[in-house]
């Protein structure tokens, strides 16, 4: 039977060290996607990845009693993005408050309506939820890319789970909006 | 419950979270009643699906090799056993490319220089009269013309004529040149003893020349001799010295000498007729005169065939050898060792040496130029291609 994540942290405690390496395998993937849904840089996203699995390395986990360890390194993870969100300039010039106006040089619920093909739909995709505003962006990401239930989102995002709710819902309300020419019947 | 509320609890019914049973009877109430809600449901659905359009990253190897190395460090993890070198893929070529131009390049000048030191060689043999071997013969001569090559190495094998055609090569006119080089020991004894064996043969000197140098005193001898004879007289020729070199030569003039005599047999003809018109004195004096003036024209040209088949038939009777002989020449013995004149060379070799050093850089930067040039184009490409796709 598999062990748990939490169950392989107590062992890396007591000194086995592979158990760490277990970890790793199980999340490089999901860790290195979400800093790269998260950011949408891939070298930045390595890059985070990267810091997030030495801080796992080099820091001190307690297993909790009401934190999965996953929720902790999602945490983690989220922080490393935010703080490298923080520093791109256009998030310091940039406003949302009004779900700025403008998505990618043309108006919101615009854009190239026909023959859409796979890959420009995931880039528009991209774009849309990396134009969210940062929570709303990152309880999407948890909730639909890593499948976190909304308790689990509110425990990575410190905030309770009917902030949760709400913030999951104006992001989906937000991206009805900015793909409605994907979301229009026989596109998909 | 207003429709903001229902649209809240339709999210969280669509992300698959538990909901009362009061909030499902709502939901399904109010689904029932609005088309509006009906349609705000499907979309939700839709809004899913296109998530899932955004599709996820692989691990590129780079990262992969960076964490290995971390938890290799951190003693999470053995080190791959992995070469110290290891370079992208573009860059593996680009190097394999580079290395193949320059063994490439190598193999390309060895074999270049191979063959001018061989031209380089049997010029300098040839200049300096030296024998090249080739098969079992100690004559030179270029290979290709060499009647003795074969590319089987084999000694080419003599036909014997039949008795007829003895007969009939014997009646052609063939005129035969030899030319021959001997190294001896004393020129003056050389000559006289060329001289004897040519009266010997009944032959005729036409030309002796002697040169006395310092160092290498040298001769020629230019005879005439009955074919017959010929064979003969070259063998104790060739005894007097080593033989150096020796090319014989055969002009069939048949052709010639049997055109030319039946030419004179029909000038010939024409002359009696001529003659007898002169005799019978024609009427007119103009007459007389251009019988006189044809048959002047005639006869003179009767009287160049004739001398050119004396000619044709004295050449052909005697056949010409011309022989060159000469005194080995003494090379200076060399002197005795000297330590500045060691250092000499020995300075004179490294500067040779730091030119051809030099040499080879030029030729190996020239060889790398449009590597260097290709190389950076498929870099820049790379680079340019692997930041459009982050």
């Amino acid at each position: 039977m598999e062990q748990s994540d939490e169950q392989l942290m107590l062992e890396y405690k007591a000194g086995r060290k592979d158990a760490l390496e277990t970890i790793f395998l199980r999340y490089k993937y999901r860790i290195l996607n979400f800093c790269w849904r998260m950011l949408g840089n891939r070298s930045e996203a390595e890059d985070v990845s990267g810091e997030v699995f030495m801080s796992l390395f080099t820091s001190a986990y307690e297993p909790q009693n009401n934190v999965k360890f996953s929720t902790w390194l999602y945490t983690i993870a989220r922080n490393h993005c935010i703080n490298v969100i923080r520093q791109r300039s256009r998030f310091v010039n940039e406003s949302h408050n009004d779900n700025a106006k403008i998505f990618g040089g043309r108006e919101l619920g615009e854009g190239p309506r026909d023959n859409l093909n796979q890959k420009e739909a995931g880039d528009h995709v991209r774009e849309a939820i990396q134009f969210l505003p940062p929570e709303q962006m990152q309880a999407i990401i948890l909730q639909h890319y890593e499948n976190f239930s909304y308790d689990e989102i509110s425990q990575a995002l410190g905030c309770s789970v009917d902030k949760v709710k709400i913030l999951i819902f104006r992001a989906k309300e937000n991206l009805r909006v900015q793909l409605a020419f994907i979301l229009k019947e026989g596109q998909l | 419950m207003n429709d903001e509320n229902i649209k809240l609890l339709l999210s969280q019914a669509v992300d698959g979270e538990i909901l009362s049973d009061h909030d499902n009877a709502a939901i399904q109430s109010a689904l029932k009643n609005s088309a509006e809600l009906r349609a705000y449901e499907a979309q939700l659905l839709r809004l899913k699906q296109a998530l899932d359009l955004w599709p996820k990253i692989e691990s590129s190897a780079d990262w992969e090799n960076k964490m290995d190395k971390s938890m290799a460090r951190l003693g999470i993890k053995e080190e791959k056993k992995m070469s110290r070198f290891k370079l992208p893929e573009v860059s593996r070529m680009a190097v394999l490319l580079v290395i193949f131009v320059i063994v490439g390049g190598i193999l390309l000048q060895q074999y270049a220089q191979r063959g001018i030191q061989g031209r380089l060689r049997d010029a300098a043999k040839y200049m300096s009269g030296q024998t090249a071997e080739l098969g079992t013969t100690t004559q030179y001569e270029p290979y290709y013309q060499s009647s003795n090559y074969n590319i089987m190495g084999t000694q080419p094998q003599v036909i014997s004529p039949s008795k007829s055609i003895a007969t009939e090569i014997a009646d052609r006119k063939i005129i035969r040149t030899v030319d021959l080089k001997i190294l001896v020991k004393n020129y003056l004894a050389a000559q006289q003893a060329i001289t004897n064996t040519v009266k010997k043969f009944d032959g005729l000197v036409l030309n002796s020349q002697v040169n006395k140098y310092d160092n290498g005193s040298n001769g020629n001898i230019i005879f005439q001799v009955l074919p017959t004879n010929l064979d003969m007289a070259l063998m104790e020729i060739k005894s007097f010295g080593e033989v150096q070199s020796e090319t014989s030569k055969a002009d069939d003039v048949t052709g010639q000498y049997v055109d030319t005599e039946a030419r004179l047999g029909n000038m010939r003809t024409i002359r009696d007729r001529l003659s007898v018109l002169a005799a019978e004195k024609p009427g007119k004096v103009s007459d007389l005169l251009e019988v006189e003036r044809e048959l002047s024209r005639v006869t003179g040209e009767i009287e160049a065939m004739e001398a050119r088949l004396k000619y044709l038939s004295q050449v052909s009777a005697m056949a010409t050898v011309t022989v060159s002989f000469y005194e080995k020449a003494i090379v200076p013995v060399a002197k005795g060792f000297s330590v500045i004149d060691s250092f000499r060379g020995t300075l004179r070799t490294a500067l040779e040496a730091a030119l051809n050093t030099f040499n080879a850089i030029i030729i190996v930067i020239g060889f790398l130029l449009p590597v260097v040039f290709w190389s950076l184009l498929f870099w820049g490409g790379y680079w340019v291609w692997k930041k459009l796709r982050k």
